[in-house]
């Protein structure tokens, strides 16, 4: 892709629980920073820059935790990049450290995502504060009423049912339990998602993620030094994009609908082009996608290309995303079953380099060589989306 | 000695920062119109695109936009849920959120929805469907808040 390619060393996660009662914040960083360091068989002497991809803060609770989890990254004397680009915060973060690579301004790069949602007594309080304070805090939105107004679209224009979301759901608490690092772990039957509590039609508990304490971390560095290590994982592609504020602003036009978020799309399709990659149905061998929300997984379905417009429901009715299926997603349980929101965005990153490393354990998706990871943040407003490869390009 | 292995304890502590926050002519005007029973939208010369509520330049053509247009107090609705958990500082449960197309406008606003009957929780009643037609209601009390005003759903569709 760029004169130096980047490349995934090891990925360091902790135990995510719904309050890590054991560990203060910058001891959280610690233990997934001494995991990636072991896993990527790398001094933190070789680390030639931190990148810190954290937020919001309003979480933690104290603004600039980059400041306060510094000695925890070992960032200290090190040159600090912290990314923001809300939930999507842990897929710009990898982004960030793979074009530092790529330019040639460090070599080796350790990326750090942070969140602690148990903090604070009501998550949807603070996920209001992101909303327009002039023309939409009025209205209490938050990220669930947010969600469910998508849902709205799909079932009325894409087909979306609640047996679609009760499947979408099933298969990814299923999954979860092949992974020892997700915080829920728990068999759950399509009938219990449909009889699960209703939060905001057409949106019920089972449809929606976990509050998650904790952190992930990567090392990166160049594709040059990566040969010379026992594994790794490389960047074939990248890409991000912003979408408008105001969701008012982005409910349709000719060429999209708030339902199948064009954003995810802008973004994928430019890592893909870097990737060179023209079927990603029929190219990649697995898909590490950051969808909250089960409704969300199937209109990723189609923002990603996976199927063509409209036809989301297709691999859901075919079971082709299922551990199983032809395009495993989320083979790890994804965000459904653990979401440290900040950190989410790695763990996505780090699960898809795990997976064409073939070192992602019981959840491994055999022969894996191409895998594409994502994030979202900001109530479907920013995205990103990284293709990793088994090999160098 | 040994670090020993109870649950460590937890401090309380709270965030409270008041703002006030700016939010310029536009959003102003429109909120001296709510007051007064209209609901402002803007037009870019150059698209021809009518915003509501209003901003001062065109994302699209990336312009200045100097003119204000009043759009119909009646729309369609384009996105729609009906909240049943409560969340803090949302008002009591249940209670119907949408986005709105007002008639002349190109984008959509966001407000509640009132004079449903949410009886079923079940399935969303028909009369706030995507597409069902809905009118914006004021209120007697008006502080030029986005509050001013509700929709409620068109029952006569002559």
């Amino acid at each position: 892709m760029s004169p130096q390619q980047p490349a995934v060393l090891g990925f360091g996660q902790t135990r995510y629980k719904t309050s890590r009662a054991d560990v203060g914040t910058p001891e959280l960083i610690f233990e997934a920073v001494s995991r990636a360091l072991a896993d990527a068989d790398t001094e933190l002497t070789e680390i030639d820059a931190v990148v810190f991809a954290s937020a919001p803060e309003v979480f933690e609770g104290v603004y600039e935790p980059d400041r306060w989890c510094v000695e925890a990254f070992g960032g200290v004397g090190k040159p600090l990049i912290r990314v923001h680009t809300g939930g999507a915060t842990g897929g710009s973060g990898p982004l960030a450290a793979s074009r530092l690579i790529a330019a040639g301004l460090y070599e080796t790069v350790l990326v750090v995502g942070l969140q602690r949602t148990s903090e604070t007594a009501d998550a949807q309080a603070v996920f209001t504060t992101i909303f327009d304070p002039v023309y939409e805090q009025d209205v209490q939105l938050n990220v669930i009423t947010g969600i469910a107004l998508v849902a709205s679209r799909q079932m009325k224009y894409f087909g979306l049912t609640e047996d679609h979301m009760a499947w979408v759901s099933t298969k990814n608490f299923g999954n979860a339990l092949r992974n020892p690092y997700a915080h829920l772990h728990r068999e759950i039957t399509e009938q219990e998602v449909k009889q699960s509590r209703s939060l905001a039609y057409p949106l019920r508990l089972l449809h929606t993620c976990p509050r998650s304490d904790g952190a992930a971390a990567v090392v990166m560095t160049s594709a040059e030094k990566a040969r010379g290590k026992s594994h790794a994982a490389y960047v074939a592609g990248l890409g991000c994009a912003a979408d408008v504020y105001r969701i008012g602003d982005r409910i349709h036009d000719d060429e999209s609908d708030f339902a199948i978020p064009r954003a995810q799309a802008w973004a994928a399709t430019e890592a893909y082009q870097e990737a060179g990659i023209t079927d990603p149905r029929r190219e990649l061998d697995v898909v590490e996608v950051y969808a909250p929300f089960a409704n969300l997984e199937i209109a990723y379905y189609e923002s990603l290309g996976l199927a063509p417009p409209g036809r989301g429901i297709d691999l859901v009715e075919t079971g082709a995303t299922a551990m199983d299926g032809d395009i495993p997603v989320v083979p790890s349980g994804g965000c459904m079953t653990t979401n440290p929101i900040g950190a989410t965005g790695l763990i996505r990153f780090g699960e898809a380099a795990a997976q064409v490393m073939g070192r992602a354990g019981d959840h491994q998706v055999d022969g894996a060589r191409l895998a594409l990871a994502t994030a979202c943040g900001g109530i479907d407003q920013f995205y990103t989306a990284a293709v990793l490869a088994a090999q160098p390009a | 000695m040994t670090v020993p292995t109870t649950v460590p304890t937890r401090i309380p502590g709270e965030w409270h920062i008041p703002y006030q926050y700016t939010i310029g002519t536009f959003a102003t005007a429109f909120f001296d119109a709510l007051r007064e029973q209209r609901i402002l939208g803007c037009r870019c010369a150059q698209c021809g695109r009518v915003s509501v509520p209003p901003k001062s330049f065109c994302e699209y053509c990336f312009v200045p936009i100097d003119e204000l247009v009043e759009v119909g107090d009646t729309g369609r609705i384009e996105a729609v849920t009906v909240v049943t958990a409560p969340f803090a500082g949302s008002p009591p449960v249940p209670y119907v959120v949408a986005y709105v197309r007002l008639a002349g406008a190109t984008s959509s606003i966001c407000n509640y929805v009132h004079g449903v009957d949410l009886g079923d929780l079940d399935r969303l009643p028909a009369d706030i469907a995507i597409e069902a037609p809905v009118r914006a209601v004021f209120g007697d009390k008006r502080e030029g808040r986005v509050t001013d005003f509700w929709f409620e759903p068109v029952r006569d569709r002559s």
